[in-house]
């Protein structure tokens, strides 16, 4: 069967009622999920993975589809709202987006974020449907050097993100990576820092690290703002939608943040993360507005954009080769397992209806997702006038029931308010939360990777820059690192000698 | 903020001290075979050389670069403190109590501390998000939040 003729066939599949109710609740249980604090894809994905036992497989998979691909459109909205991202994906356009707001421009942002969602879910899926085979084949290539060298990469360019103080971005890795090692190591089953208690030997969750501190955090800080009625921004509706310049200024960013999305989709690791912060890395470094770190536009689009194609990016190898290189891919699979189904190259041959089926609905999945956002952007930042006595203890309320539903553990209710804890205090002294974030999601990955790569070289560090794809981002991550401040000290000195 | 740059750079070294230190005792193996502890170590070392240098520049340069004192009326310094303290209390309570009544004081404490000061409503409103959590995530999504006594009378 041809993608052309499968799509087709899929089309029958994916239009029957049943299957389009699914995708519809998907979409919007996602786009919920979005945009609510606290409760991220994977979180429902994993609570509702229980329901899918009486489901059909198809309607299953179009239903966690739908889910995904709405958490990273809704996603958006409280980090540009409330400079609460609504998921880790979403942290990255907490930098320009809650800036956008602050200088009235939100309903900008969130028409923005929900435009490249829809231009980045279409190319991806398109390129999901007619390149699977051969970009899976390109993923295969990636060794544990390799993704050694891409969770590297993704720090480095994170640490030189935010334009803060660079010491400071390096010691919050640093707490992350640390934070990584907690729990159990793969290896040798050998228990790292859990200090006698059970519950760490499953590690530390990124989730109620997260929710601490950029949940919990903000709240401590929003309570302490002086005066009666702070805090939130305000948008006039006549001004949630871009201008011809900011629709100008937002194109080419969520053109460029599509195909990187896709490309990171591609690679193992939370991808929906990655892509984000290299989409903002290259928009920062391609901007001619000046505008990055006062609310660009194009630090908003192009990195949902980003998010979105890094979705129809991570489907390939787990449809292609049944490999999951995400948690919520692992949660997806989990849907076909209970069902006594492997995916694998085989699937496409063995389970058409299921392979095309689920392709079809994302298309009209992501058409509906428009359709939901961009009429309702106005809707959503109606959560704006929500009074902060209303607001703010339904985000705790969210966080805290939330955080619980992960692993049915207080211990994750109490990690959460430890870390708003700290956050709250490492915002007030200026510290960056989010490489720490990062940190701990990559520092599992990247150590498995580092004593794999070693174990296969047998101790040979320069592995690293030998092999052909590790050596060229390490490159990358090197340039990003040296570049800037050689750029900036030649700048400085031609000013000087220019002024003398 | 000088002195809080310190304080909490010296709290970033006495952590990574104790995480290095702790990692030392771990079987690290070798370059070739790394073991538990290889790992660690590095990043130990990585965290100890990064907070030690924001010590020194704590230190020696904020008096250069340092923020700028906070301008405008005083912040509610104990709003905060009063939420996190009410944060606590609900992780301590959670348990004992159950989700329902720990949740409903937590949300009727948040109101009040958010400003709103009308008695009757303010608890109106906890209840109902509580009961709507209850519902969607106890009774629909059937996470098992603890339910404490409450739970036992209303299943009966």
């Amino acid at each position: 069967m041809s993608a052309f003729s499968g799509l087709l066939h899929g089309f029958s599949v994916a239009l029957s009622p049943m299957n389009l109710f699914f995708g519809f609740l998907g979409a919007v249980i996602g786009t919920i999920v979005g945009i609510l604090p606290g409760l991220g894809p994977l979180g429902t994905m994993a609570l509702l993975l229980s329901l899918t036992y009486g489901m059909d497989p198809v309607a299953g998979m179009i239903l966690f589809a739908g889910i995904y691909f709405g958490a990273m459109y809704g996603g958006s909205t409280t980090s540009i709202l409330l400079n609460i991202p609504g998921e880790a994906a979403s942290v990255v356009t907490v930098l320009e987006g809650y800036k956008m707001a602050q200088r009235g421009r939100a309903g900008a942002a969130l028409a923005a974020a929900a435009v490249g969602s829809f231009l980045a879910g279409s190319i991806s899926i398109l390129a999901l449907s007619f390149m699977a085979p051969t970009l899976a084949n390109a993923a295969l290539k990636f060794g544990p050097a390799e993704y050694f060298t891409v969770a590297l990469v993704g720090l480095m360019i994170m640490s030189r993100l935010t334009g803060g103080d660079l010491l400071k971005s390096l010691v919050m890795m640093a707490v992350g990576l640390a934070l990584g090692t907690v729990g159990m190591e793969t290896v040798a089953g050998y228990l790292r820092y859990t200090f006698g208690q059970p519950l760490l030997a499953q590690g530390i969750d990124f989730l109620p690290v997260a929710m601490g501190l950029f949940g919990i955090s903000e709240v401590l800080m929003t309570a302490e703002e002086p005066g009666e009625n702070v805090a939130l921004q305000k948008v006039r509706f006549r001004e949630l939608w871009p201008t011809i310049a900011e629709w100008k200024e937002s194109f080419w960013p969520m053109v460029r943040g599509s195909f990187t999305g896709f490309l990171i989709g591609l690679i193992p690791g939370p991808s929906p993360v990655i892509s984000t912060m290299v989409s903002y890395s290259m928009e920062r470094r391609l901007d001619k507005t000046g505008m990055f770190g006062k609310g660009a536009i194009a630090g908003v689009a192009g990195p949902e954009a980003a998010n979105n194609a890094s979705v129809g990016g991570a489907y390939v190898p787990l449809m292609a080769l049944g490999i999951p290189f995400t948690p919520a891919m692992a949660v997806v699979m989990a849907v076909l397992l209970i069902h006594g189904i492997s995916p694998g190259p085989l699937l496409i041959a063995e389970k058409p209806d299921l392979f095309w089926g689920v392709i079809a609905s994302m298309y009209i999945g992501n058409v509906m997702l428009l359709v939901f956002n961009l009429p309702l952007v106005g809707v959503f930042a109606y959560i704006i006038k929500t009074p902060l006595y209303l607001l703010m203890p339904i985000v705790l309320l969210l966080c805290l029931v939330g955080v619980y539903s992960i692993n049915n553990s207080i211990l994750d209710v109490w990690l959460m308010i430890g870390f708003g804890l700290l956050g709250y205090v490492m915002r007030r002294l200026r510290y960056d939360v989010a490489p720490l974030v990062l940190a701990l999601v990559l520092g599992p990955m990247m150590e498995r990777s580092f004593r794999e790569t070693m174990m296969i070289s047998g101790g040979d560090l320069s592995v690293f820059l030998t092999r052909p794809i590790s050596g060229m981002l390490l490159l990358v991550g090197i340039l990003v690192m040296v570049v800037p401040p050689v750029v900036s000290a030649i700048r400085c000195r031609i000013s000087r000698a220019s002024a003398a | 903020m000088r002195k809080s740059e310190i304080a909490f750079a010296v709290f970033l070294v006495a952590v990574s001290a104790v995480y290095g230190g702790m990692a030392l005792g771990m079987p690290r193996g070798h370059i070739a075979y790394p073991g538990p502890g290889f790992f660690p170590v590095l990043v130990g070392g990585f965290l100890l050389l990064a907070a030690l240098a924001c010590l020194i520049q704590a230190a020696l340069l904020m008096p250069l670069n340092g923020a700028a004192p906070h301008v405008g009326p005083p912040r509610a310094y104990s709003k905060a403190a009063q939420l996190l303290a009410w944060l606590v209390g609900y992780g301590i309570a959670l348990k004992p109590l159950g989700f329902p009544i720990a949740l409903l004081l937590f949300v009727f404490a948040a109101i009040r501390i958010f400003g709103y000061r009308r008695w009757v409503f303010a608890a109106g409103i906890a209840a109902a998000l509580t009961v709507l959590s209850y519902v969607v995530f106890v009774a629909w999504l059937k996470v098992p939040l603890p339910t404490g006594p409450l739970g036992e009378i209303l299943q009966g």
